[in-house]
């Protein structure tokens, strides 16, 4: 037990005390010992699609240009000028070569070098021009682009442990690669950050909070059939990341395809089955949702990859930001089915969201008695041999990481039976693999 | 008090002996931002005006007229013409990522044509007649240069009934990879004369006009590749020479 979690194996119970969810002091020691020392998501690349193209982001609190610079590298920049700190880059996206500070003028490429001065005879000729500051450390995997604030961070892919075996499960979606949509969902919600990284592996809260999305679907297909919830497996993997997966089951999510989005979804298919083999592809048209510590989610169910962001802001607010990653060889009656659902289930007016903003708002309320209500509960499943997603072993596995960065005390990992060879099937492509070379 | 101060543009000749032209030139002292080509075929366009405004921004300018030929599509020699101005230009030191071409009316096309067969800084096309010679619409001809493009074009369209749609500009957005063509937007303003950027007291082209010039000015300040200044020169040679720069990070495509 420490100060902030009650992981009491006898009993067994898992609990994390509400403090956590409301102390300014435990936010400020979250940034320093979590945000500015994990790998932190940035973006996809496939956002930025021409050279000179750029995205604004906040990442770990610092505002970052995120950019395809004039050569077509991935290049990202602190937005501050390193004048007097203005912002330089005020638009939220856009293409641009060059970035001029509205302030006194001062003009960068976006490969990040000083190319005018105003006046520059005002500083002499030894004055030493400053360039754009940028992350220590800047990566990226399967087009997931990583950004660290710590120089000393192991290598991205070490990071990820076995995160990466889920990101190849989405990127291999498609054989051209997969591609973020233009467009986003940007929400704010009243509570701490880490109710959201709970809600978006828990399954739990599905039948009950999400009821009236499951009427629209019972309406939509007739009925769901018996059990299709409890086909799934929970998967540690390793620096506080985790996964909850279930195989192929396309009775229980989202409305029911068309024809010719099923004609559609089956050429795809066909074609990634001759890649990856059947067995891999028969995994990778289940349901996975994964986050990746402390606050990147990628959920791949109802028809779309949702890759989704969550911001800290204080103890009590968050900002959330929701891109749609699509295989770009769909044709327009599966993309439009997609982002149907994208809008409909995912969206801040969605089936789904906004029953989530509640719930996490709500909890927010009642964390005000914290004195008289001390301990959230997340046991659920502990004393199982092979927990499902419908337990929370997964969040336990976050919690035990944050606990270990935050007060430098490891509690050990649980043990339980692994589930069954369905759940790891290999892609059968060898060709396309090879080792992931450290930067 | 204030004295607005307004350059006469000098006349200078381009192009070879057998087949020069004239141009007109609003050089500047100092080291001026960037230089753009100025291109138009309406004899009603205030162009010194524009060429002040430009020098406002720190942009030397060269305009020229864009005069009928034969054989080409428009009936006007447009990247001959912009081959011989950039030619001009070079002669002032100017390199062609320092240069941003501004093709108004028909000589728009130009500024399109430009920006398909060089690496310029930036070329903007403003209100382009509807239609070619050979019949071809706006839509058409922007829809046929995007994929070739070198430089980053930006079309400022009159009218609505024939601009590129917000689908086609979806995908000139979307259909390149990074490495393919260059960046190029469109943006149409609905209900206005063609020559909406002369400002003719009409209160929408007015509007039009005013917009369409601050997009301009925002293109070229951020594309054309700015000119050096000697004490920027000797920098970058100190820098350069420097074996202890820290380099930037740069992603590399991981694959599985």
């Amino acid at each position: 037990m420490t100060h902030y979690i009650d992981d009491d194996r006898e009993m067994p119970r898992f609990r994390v005390n509400r403090e956590v969810m409301v102390d300014d002091e435990v936010f400020r020691r979250e940034r320093a010992k979590i945000f500015d020392q994990c790998w932190l998501y940035l973006g996809h690349e496939t956002e930025l699609r021409k050279k000179n193209d750029f995205r604004t982001r906040t990442v770990g609190g610092r505002p970052l240009i995120f950019f395809r610079n004039a050569k077509g590298e991935i290049k990202v920049w602190i937005n501050s000028c390193p004048h007097r700190g203005a912002t330089l880059c005020r638009e939220r996206e856009g293409n641009t070569r060059f970035m001029t500070c509205f302030y006194h003028g001062w003009t960068f490429s976006n490969s990040g070098d000083m190319v005018s001065l105003p006046d520059d005879a005002g500083y002499g000729p030894n004055y030493q021009r400053p360039s754009l500051a940028e992350p220590a450390k800047v990566d990226s995997y399967r087009g997931f682009v990583f950004v660290s604030f710590n120089d000393q961070a192991p290598n991205l892919s070490t990071y990820l442990a076995g995160a990466t075996e889920y990101l190849d499960l989405i990127a291999d979606q498609s054989t051209v690669g997969m591609e973020v949509l233009d467009g986003s969902h940007e929400y704010s919600v009243k509570a701490n950050w880490k109710l959201l990284v709970e809600n978006s592996y828990d399954s739990y809260h599905a039948s009950s909070a999400h009821q009236r999305y499951f009427e629209m679907v019972i309406a939509a297909r007739g009925e769901l059939k018996r059990g299709v919830l409890g086909r799934s497996a929970v998967v540690d993997l390793g620096n506080g990341h985790a996964v909850i997966a279930s195989i192929a089951n396309e009775e229980l999510f989202g409305r029911p395809l068309s024809e010719e989005g099923k004609r559609e979804k089956e050429q795809r298919m066909t074609r990634l089955r001759e890649v990856h083999g059947d067995a891999y592809v028969q995994r990778m048209q289940g349901t996975r949702n994964l986050v990746i510590f402390p606050n990147l989610v990628v959920i791949d169910l109802v028809m779309g990859v949702v890759v989704r962001k969550i911001d800290p802001v204080s103890p009590e607010y968050m900002e959330v930001s929701a891109w749609e990653l699509v295989p770009p060889e769909d044709g327009p009656e599966l993309m439009r089915q997609r982002l149907d659902n994208f809008l409909t289930f995912w969206g801040p007016g969605g089936l789904a969201s906004p029953d989530d903003v509640e719930a996490l708002e709500s909890c927010q309320r009642g964390f005000a008695a914290v004195t008289e209500l001390r301990w959230s509960d997340i046991s659920r499943g502990m004393h199982k041999d092979t927990p499902s997603s419908a337990d929370e072993l997964q969040m336990r596995t976050w919690w035990r990481r944050w606990n270990e960065l935050m007060t430098g005390r490891a509690l050990p990992a649980e043990t339980h039976s692994p589930h069954g060879q369905e759940y790891f099937a290999k892609s059968a492509d060898h060709s396309a693999g090879g080792a992931v070379t450290p930067s | 008090m204030n004295t607005v101060v307004r350059i006469a543009p000098t006349q200078v000749d381009i192009g070879s002996a057998g087949d020069a032209q004239h141009a007109e030139l609003i050089a500047l002292g100092g080291v001026p931002r960037g230089a753009v080509l100025l291109a138009s075929t309406s004899s009603d366009h205030d162009t010194a005006e524009v060429q002040n405004a430009l020098a406002g921004h720190g942009f030397e300018s060269l305009f020229l007229w864009a005069r009928r030929s034969e054989g080409d599509a428009d009936g006007y020699a447009s990247v001959d013409l912009i081959q011989a101005g950039l030619q001009y230009l070079a002669t002032r030191g100017w390199t062609v990522e320092q240069v941003g071409v501004v093709g108004y009316g028909r000589a728009g096309w130009a500024a399109l044509d430009a920006a398909v067969a060089f690496e310029l800084g930036a070329a903007v096309t403003v209100s382009p007649t509807t239609a070619d010679l050979f019949g071809r619409t706006e839509r058409d001809r922007v829809l046929h240069a995007a994929p070739r493009l070198r430089t980053p074009w930006l079309g400022l369209m009159a009218g609505s009934a024939d601009c590129v749609s917000a689908l086609d500009r979806s995908l000139m957005a979307i259909s390149q990879p990074p490495e393919g063509s260059a960046y190029a937007r469109v943006v149409s303003y609905p209900e206005v004369p063609q020559s909406f950027y002369d400002d003719s007291g009409d209160a929408s082209a007015h509007a039009a006009g005013f917009d369409a010039w601050q997009r301009t000015i925002e293109w070229l300040n951020q594309r054309v590749v700015p000119r050096p200044t000697p004490l920027e020169l000797l920098w970058r040679a100190r820098h350069t020479a420097s074996v202890d720069q820290p380099q930037s990070h740069t992603v590399r495509r991981r694959e599985r």
